[in-house]
């Protein structure tokens, strides 16, 4: 089990909570850090310095990615994550309402792990969620640790 | 005519024809009678005289008789050169008089303008097609120079214009390949726009042009009336296409908003629903627990028609591939798959082979699904169903077909079938959403095609489609 947090990016309440409370359900016991737009996102993986060859600042197990985000949306989130040397292997899984192609399109394009439609009946959401925690969590083997990671998690900035 | 004089003078006459004549030889038989005169007169005073000559005898002693000879022969020749001259000039004559009637009757039935000027551009030649054009008389442009003719703007450019093309070796040339900027000027001091093609004559060291002018004003109304027609049209394929552009954006926009906005407030009425339910169990009775159900079913339902409509959506917003499609090949695997659903039920399939259109694909195929999935559906009341996909002639049109004997439809709600979420069955008697007609009408539409349907109640349906 990778005890390493989920970043879960989200910027609907409801869905914070019910996603929070999906994971709860099936027992993940990762810390989950919510990030309520791409730019905190953004600063939570890379903290000030965004530059490709500096160090991250946090390395989650997982990250739960929205696509329609204010400021920065999760599709460019993503590129990001993929363009810098420490994050291009972090686990990445789109859980998002949308299922139009282009967002498909460019989710896969850009080295998606998963994606994900958020179901709008809770107990098909909850089964969803589940599936990704056990599978993503449990079952897949994680890409090799990299060395010289900080694991700062005082820089969190929601924790529940 | 004045002009006809100048204008032929200046064409040279072919040769006299080699024919022989006597007016040719005039002078050659002259000389014969010359020489034949001096014959017999020598043989004459060789004969009778033996001293002295014939010319002695007749005339006065004091005579000299070789120069009487000389005057005599000189006579003869002058005599038969003046009849050989006259001849020539009878012949010539005639021969111009000829070329003036040929030329003459060219000019007169020549619809186009004609005029010719000398080097100086004064006009010598002005013909009737010219009077019509110019509206002037030929009597007033005669020996007048040629800007009478030209509008204001071009009188400084043309003469050089002309002066050049006298010392350039080109013989002729047609000027109407400037069209756009070639303009006469009528007696009524109105423009006109002209085609005109010019040719230069060199006669006797003098350098004359001959202008054939043709008025192109109609030709030129016509042909900005098709240039305006044109652009007004190519601006109007424009507009049309921006606002397309615009509004399929806007439908682009729009969609994808549904997609991602409508439907998260729903997971939180279902989501949270279901949560009280689970969480809070005891403190509801069962209709509270009810209730709630209620509200968490409704906000899955209400997800499913936004997923519906989107899907609707779809059929218009992707792009087409158009190929040719084996109808017949899909409609088949279609029956197959239907059958493989529900292996119990009979139903005769009857689907006629090689049937195929051009289309897209996977469109096509959204169009027979819901079209033979429908009469799967509609004939599941019936112990043994028949269900047909062919071609035939209906309402005057070649038209695919797809029929059933299931429940049929009333005819008088017709027009409802194709309306997007209009039923004409209860969910309960027959299940569905209402979207699958709406979804064949918009393929066959954005296929140029056209769809209808027959049917009655208990007596099965027929859906037609063109494309």
């Amino acid at each position: 089990m990778n005890h390493k947090p989920i970043l879960l990016v989200e910027d609907n309440p409801d869905d914070e909570i019910l996603t929070i409370r999906a994971l709860k359900q099936h027992n993940i016991v990762n810390e989950v850090v919510v990030a309520r737009d791409g730019v905190e996102a953004l600063d939570y993986l890379f903290g000030e310095n965004r530059s490709e060859s500096s160090p991250i600042k946090n390395e989650p197990a997982l990250i739960l990615l929205d696509i329609k985000l204010p400021k920065i949306d999760g599709i460019e989130v993503l590129k990001r994550i993929r363009a810098h040397e420490q994050t291009k292997l972090l686990r990445v899984v789109m859980l998002t309402s949308s299922n139009e192609q282009r967002d498909l399109i460019a989710s896969y394009t850009l080295g998606v792990n998963s994606y994900v439609r958020k179901p709008v009946d809770f107990s098909e959401f909850v089964r969803a969620v589940k599936e990704i925690g056990s599978y993503w969590l449990l079952l897949n083997e994680a890409p090799p640790n990299r060395n010289g990671v900080t694991r700062d998690k005082t820089a969190s900035r929601t924790k529940r | 005519m004045i002009v006809l004089d100048h204008f032929s003078r200046r064409f040279s006459i072919k040769e006299p024809s080699k024919t022989l004549r006597l007016s040719d030889h005039a002078l050659a038989i002259g000389i014969g009678i010359a020489a034949l005169y001096w014959l017999i007169e020598t043989l004459l005073d060789a004969l009778l005289f033996h001293e002295g000559t014939v010319l002695q005898r007749v005339l006065p002693p004091d005579f000299n008789e070789v120069w009487m000879r000389i005057l005599i022969v000189s006579l003869i020749l002058a005599l038969s050169g003046t009849v050989q001259s006259n001849a020539k000039r009878r012949r010539a004559e005639k021969k111009m008089h000829e070329s003036n009637a040929f030329f003459s009757g060219v000019l007169q039935i020549a619809n186009d303008g004609i005029i010719m000027v000398g080097a100086s551009q004064h006009i010598l030649l002005f013909n009737k097609g010219a009077e019509e054009i110019f509206g002037y008389h030929d009597s007033e442009v005669i020996g007048r120079h040629l800007n009478l003719l030209l509008p204001e703007r071009f009188v400084d450019g043309h003469p050089q214009h002309v002066s050049s093309f006298g010392t350039e070796d080109e013989s002729s040339r047609y000027m109407a390949n400037r069209r756009d900027d070639l303009f006469g000027r009528r007696k009524n001091g109105e423009e006109f726009p002209a085609e005109v093609s010019i040719s230069k004559l060199v006669q006797d060291g003098e350098t004359l042009f001959s202008a054939v002018i043709r008025d192109v004003t109609e030709r030129k109304r016509h042909e900005d009336a098709i240039k305006n027609l044109n652009q007004s049209l190519e601006h109007r394929v424009k507009e049309r296409t921006a606002e397309l552009t615009a509004s399929n954006a806007e439908l682009e926009a729009f969609c994808y908003s549904v997609s991602h906005d409508l439907r998260s407030p729903l997971r939180g009425i279902t989501g949270f629903s279901q949560a009280l339910l689970a969480d809070s169990a005891s403190q509801l009775d069962q209709q509270g627990k009810e209730y709630l159900d209620r509200i968490s079913k409704a906000g899955v339902r209400m997800g499913e028609l936004i997923d519906e409509l989107l899907t609707l959506s779809r059929v218009t917003r992707g792009e087409m591939h158009v190929e040719q499609v084996d109808l017949s090949a899909i409609a088949q695997s279609i029956a197959a798959e239907l059958t493989r659903g529900d292996p119990e039920r009979e139903v005769k399939w009857s689907i006629t082979e090689g049937l195929a259109a051009r289309g897209d694909t996977l469109l096509l195929q959204d169009v027979l699904q819901n079209l033979l999935g429908n009469a799967w559906k509609f004939t599941s009341k019936k112990a043994v169903a028949s269900i047909e996909f062919g071609k035939t002639r209906h309402q005057d049109k070649s038209a695919y077909f797809i029929r059933d004997d299931g429940a049929g439809f009333d005819m008088d709600y017709t027009d409802k079938l194709f309306g997007p979420f209009q039923r004409l069955h209860g969910i309960r008697e027959f299940p569905g959403n209402g979207i699958g007609l709406a979804t064949v009408q918009r393929i066959i539409h954005r296929h140029g095609g056209e769809v209808w349907a027959e049917g009655a109640v208990g007596k099965g349906a027929t859906f037609y489609f063109c494309i």
